[in-house]
């Protein structure tokens, strides 16, 4: 029997009470420990009912990322612990829930290495780790500005410009269009990321590819700041990225009558792909990795079987 | 934030045009029609520096009156003249609209899926004509903030029952997979083959770059910059905080900029066509109808600047 916390936990993850990469990656480490703490059945079988608990944690959100990597880095060190399992559980989902949490302070520490004084910065949409380093390196002493894009449809640019100016940092806000204008003062840009692919493609905040496009033909660094729990184990299995299209009313705003024109749509991506010669490297918790390595993460963290795990299961009839 | 924005360069044009014909044929003489003329000239061209379908057009007109007042015209007669003159020009661009977008719609392939920008009056003709033959599958366009014209754009497409898709300016690169070319207008092309135009055509021009997908702008040869062959460079206008509708919690933050250019640059290398009323040429191709249509070496156009000096001498 699966014990009714743990199964509150998934319920809120499915129903989305519990949102965003690291608070979902906490809560399925959390429910994995639950279940270890509420087990009474026999000892022999524990594995197997721990992972039975993983797949019934997989299941509420087949796309997500940071999910299935919470249960694979529990399951993967379980196998190898000579610890008792029960125990090991415990102790493995404390270690990736404190990983989770002290990522973006080490993600910080590495990227404000990056950063140096009178450089111009240029960031997109609203990342916290992509912040924290900016905000580390400001800490630090060194005096740089930002520019950052207003993030068209939902303007999480001014949620960035807000808490950056805040700090003390001074922002320059432009329109998404004027990318490219602007590319030519930049020295380096940092963004966050959705997903990193086992090819080493970031998926991120639609525009995010314009961007590395452009700061590619300025010659100009581009680096993602970007937890372990960002990479994509189901995409070295052959998983692909689904990129949602989101409703119309977000872009047209007051113009949502002008879809009563018979022509008339709106496509409304909410990522894009930016491929791995566009990037300088991921700022991760674990160092700052070539793009193209970003295998070796995902064989480090999860091993390399996860993502055939993770897409056998997806494939199961429930 | 100033309408001028939210027009087409030949649209803009053609209203100027109309509002000196109201203003400037009240004028009682000569001094007062050359002070006017002169402040005129100056505000129109300052206020849109990038257009060179104004600057161009106003050129002629000053050089008309220039030549009039030293031939000794009486004032009566030159107003005739001058309101002759201006009817010519507009005549002259609606044509020029009308030829570059017969030649374009004759140019678009069958089935063809198009990427604009912002909103150009060539543009919306070449595409509604092409639309006629059948040869229009459908159209992507960017809001094209700030101004958002685009959205204009999308509701004129789309009322003539073409399949148009809004998208957002930051969308350009994930859509370059999904279209066979982009078609923008010109605020201006200098004499080396860059296009002037509204802020975002020059990151689109890249990503269309980097995907081998052509980019064609449509322009009649009356936006040619003169002015870029004599070393002026081009002033890309900024817009304040308001075009972007800042939040006033955020706006009155200290450290807080914004950075708002009208237009920019798109180098010669990324375009692979021009559609003018002439024909098709290629960037490379700019200085060479510039000699056909003005008959010679273009160092020769009387300098504008000028042309508002000796205006203004006249008493």
């Amino acid at each position: 029997m699966i014990s009714n916390n743990v199964l509150q936990i998934a319920e809120d993850i499915k129903t989305m009470k519990i949102r965003g990469a690291g608070a979902i990656a906490i809560a399925a480490a959390e429910a994995m420990k639950q279940a270890a703490l509420t087990y009474n059945g026999e000892k022999d079988s524990f594995i197997e009912y721990i992972r039975e608990v993983g797949k019934l944690l997989l299941r509420t959100r087949p796309t997500a990322v940071s999910l299935p990597n919470a249960v694979f880095y529990i399951l993967k060190r379980i196998d190898s612990s000579s610890e008792d399992p029960v125990k090991a559980t415990i102790s493995i989902a404390d270690e990736f829930i404190s990983n989770v949490k002290n990522a973006q302070l080490r993600i910080a520490k590495y990227g404000s290495k990056l950063i140096s004084d009178d450089m111009v910065i240029m960031t997109h949409c609203h990342s916290s780790a992509a912040v924290s380093v900016l905000i580390e390196a400001w800490k630090e002493g060194k005096r740089f500005k930002v520019i950052n894009t207003e993030t068209r449809p939902k303007f999480q640019g001014r949620v960035t410009a807000s808490i950056l100016t805040k700090e003390g940092i001074p922002v320059t806000h432009i329109p998404d269009s004027s990318i490219r204008y602007h590319m030519s003062n930049v020295d380096l840009v940092i963004v966050g990321a959705d997903t990193v692919t086992s090819d080493g493609h970031l998926v991120n905040k639609i525009g995010t590819s314009i961007l590395a496009l452009a700061a590619d033909e300025a010659d100009v660094e581009f680096y993602s700041a970007c937890e372990s729990i960002k990479f994509s184990p189901a995409s070295f299995a052959g998983g692909h990225i689904i990129i949602e299209e989101r409703s119309a009313e977000e872009v047209l705003g007051e113009h949502k009558d002008l879809l009563d024109k018979r022509g008339m749509f709106v496509r409304n991506p909410a990522f894009d792909f930016t491929p791995p010669e566009q990037i300088t490297g991921f700022i991760t918790e674990y160092g700052i990795l070539p793009p193209r390595a970003s295998l070796l993460l995902i064989k480090y963290v999860f091993g390399l079987s996860s993502g055939e795990m993770q897409m056998r299961l997806l494939e199961e009839e429930p | 934030m100033d309408r001028t924005v939210n027009h087409g360069a030949t649209e803009s044009a053609l209203q100027l045009l109309e509002r000196i014909e109201k203003e400037l044929l009240k004028t009682p003489n000569w001094k007062e029609f050359s002070t006017m003329f002169s402040i005129f000239a100056m505000e129109s061209i300052e206020r849109r520096p990038t257009s060179a379908l104004l600057t161009n057009t106003m050129r002629s007109l000053l050089k008309f009156a220039v030549d009039k007042y030293a031939e000794g015209q009486d004032i009566e007669t030159f107003k005739k003249g001058f309101y002759e003159k201006i009817e010519e020009v507009k005549v002259a661009t609606v044509r020029s609209v009308e030829k570059l977008s017969d030649i374009g719609a004759r140019w678009l392939p069958d089935g063809s899926r198009i990427l604009t920008h912002s909103y150009s009056t060539s543009v919306i003709k070449i595409i509604e004509k092409g639309n006629r033959l059948g040869k229009i599958k459908e159209v992507f366009v960017t809001e094209s903030r700030p101004g958002g014209e685009g959205v204009y754009t999308a509701e004129l497409l789309s009322s003539l029952g073409i399949k148009t898709n809004l998208i957002v300016d930051s969308a350009v690169n994930y859509f370059m997979g999904e279209i066979d070319f982009v078609l923008v207008g010109a605020e201006a092309i200098t004499a080396h083959g860059a296009l002037v135009n509204k802020v975002g055509t020059s990151q689109i021009a890249l990503s269309a770059y980097k995907r081998r997908t052509r980019l064609i702008v449509a322009s009649g040869t009356y936006k040619f910059s003169f002015e870029s062959m004599l070393g002026d460079r081009i002033k890309v206008p900024f817009l304040d905080a308001s075009s972007l509708e800042i939040p006033q919690d955020l706006l009155k933050l200290d450290n807080f900029a914004v950075s708002v250019p009208l237009m920019d640059v798109t180098p010669p290398e990324f375009i692979d066509a021009i559609i003018t009323e002439i024909g098709i040429t290629s960037p490379e191709g700019v200085p060479i109808l510039l000699w056909e249509v003005y008959g010679g070496w273009i160092g020769s156009q009387p300098d504008i600047k000028d042309l508002i000096n000796k205006l203004r001498n006249i008493s």
